[in-house]
């Protein structure tokens, strides 16, 4: 494990409404006063970027290394996908108080259970 | 401009109401030509009196001959707009009232006005990416999809009312709206008529996820 946060989760592609269960590791020099873990979109591309935070969970750890599962129901939309113009993304991420790293993992939201790809149609 | 897109609701049918009305377009036009015009006018004054001082400023007669150009065309534009008021009227319904992707839908019309006028009539669904770069100048740029003839006619009798069936694809992108972001649909008319403005009608739809409750 490369970084000290760290979240484990069984797959990384999600329908809309789906649950996703998990765990959160950390194992840090001392006891963080507080974990954050959030579940959000953001836009990337031509376009100036958007960003929506769906969930934000918080604990206050007793320990400076442990575990603590996690359930989060994802919403309806948007769900994820790759244009010409506009990549949308979703992402959990990560933090201890204090402490400057993070740990980000990129999910995948789609009906389909694939990211939308759309190309440009000419005309 | 005004925005009217379907809203979602658990009713089987809805009203689809032009993304821009015709009387609203003929209005827009008009305001930006009085405008443009207005402005314009105290140069073309000041010209006319430099003239009649027999000391015409041929740089300033040169320089303003293209922004008069683009005020003779905004006038037109208007006129336009105007002389469109007079072409068929279209009623769409669309069922169910939500969209979603991968589940058929029907649009309905019905139409008033001169429909022998029209010689060609065309609806097209259209997708399309729009994103907005907010720095000192502010830039949008679009980018197409999805685009679709759901129906296309030359016969006079099919123009007065009919339906179209019609399933999108669940492999693209719902309708998605952020404050520089956008997934936009919309379903166009376009009817030709010989000799006078054509009908271009925009309808915004609301198009949500693929199976999602």
């Amino acid at each position: 494990m490369t970084s000290r946060l760290y979240i484990d989760i069984e797959k990384t592609t999600f329908r809309p409404n789906e649950t996703i269960n998990g765990s959160i590791l950390w194992a840090l020099d001392r006891t963080p006063k507080e974990i954050e873990l959030t579940l959000g979109w953001r836009t990337e591309g031509s376009g100036t970027e958007d960003s929506m935070l769906e969930h934000r969970f918080k604990w206050r750890p007793d320990h400076s290394a442990g575990e603590q599962p996690f359930e989060i129901i994802l919403p309806g939309e948007p769900c994820s996908c790759q244009g010409r113009l506009i990549t949308l993304k979703w992402e959990l991420e990560l933090r201890a108080h204090r402490i400057k790293e993070s740990f980000k993992q990129e999910i995948v939201v789609s009906t389909t259970e694939q990211c939308v790809k759309l190309s440009h149609v000419g005309g | 401009m005004r925005t009217r897109p379907n809203k979602p609701s658990d009713e089987d049918e809805t009203k689809l109401e032009p993304h821009v009305s015709g009387p609203g377009k003929a209005f827009l036009m008009l305001g930006i030509a009085m405008v443009w015009n207005g402005v314009l006018s105290t140069y073309l004054w000041k010209i006319f009196e430099n003239f009649n001082e027999g000391s015409p400023d041929w740089v300033l007669n040169l320089f303003i001959i293209p922004f008069v150009l683009f005020g003779i065309f905004l006038i037109i534009l208007f006129i336009d707009a105007l002389l469109a008021l007079s072409n068929p009227k279209f009623q769409l319904r669309i069922s169910p009232a939500n969209l979603r992707l991968g589940e058929p839908f029907i649009i309905g019309w019905e139409s008033t006005g001169s429909l022998r006028r029209l010689r060609k009539l065309q609806f097209t669904l259209e997708g399309r990416e729009v994103a907005t770069s907010s720095g000192q100048k502010s830039i949008t740029v679009e980018s197409v999809f999805y685009r679709e003839i759901l129906f296309e006619t030359r016969h006079p009798r099919e123009h007065g009312s009919g339906k179209v069936k019609f399933t999108l694809p669940a492999n693209l992108m719902h309708s998605f709206k952020a404050k520089h972001n956008q997934f936009e649909w919309h379903l166009h008319i376009d009817g030709e008529i010989h000799r006078w403005p054509d009908v271009r009608n925009k309808y915004e739809l609301t198009i949500g996820p693929a199976g999602s409750d």
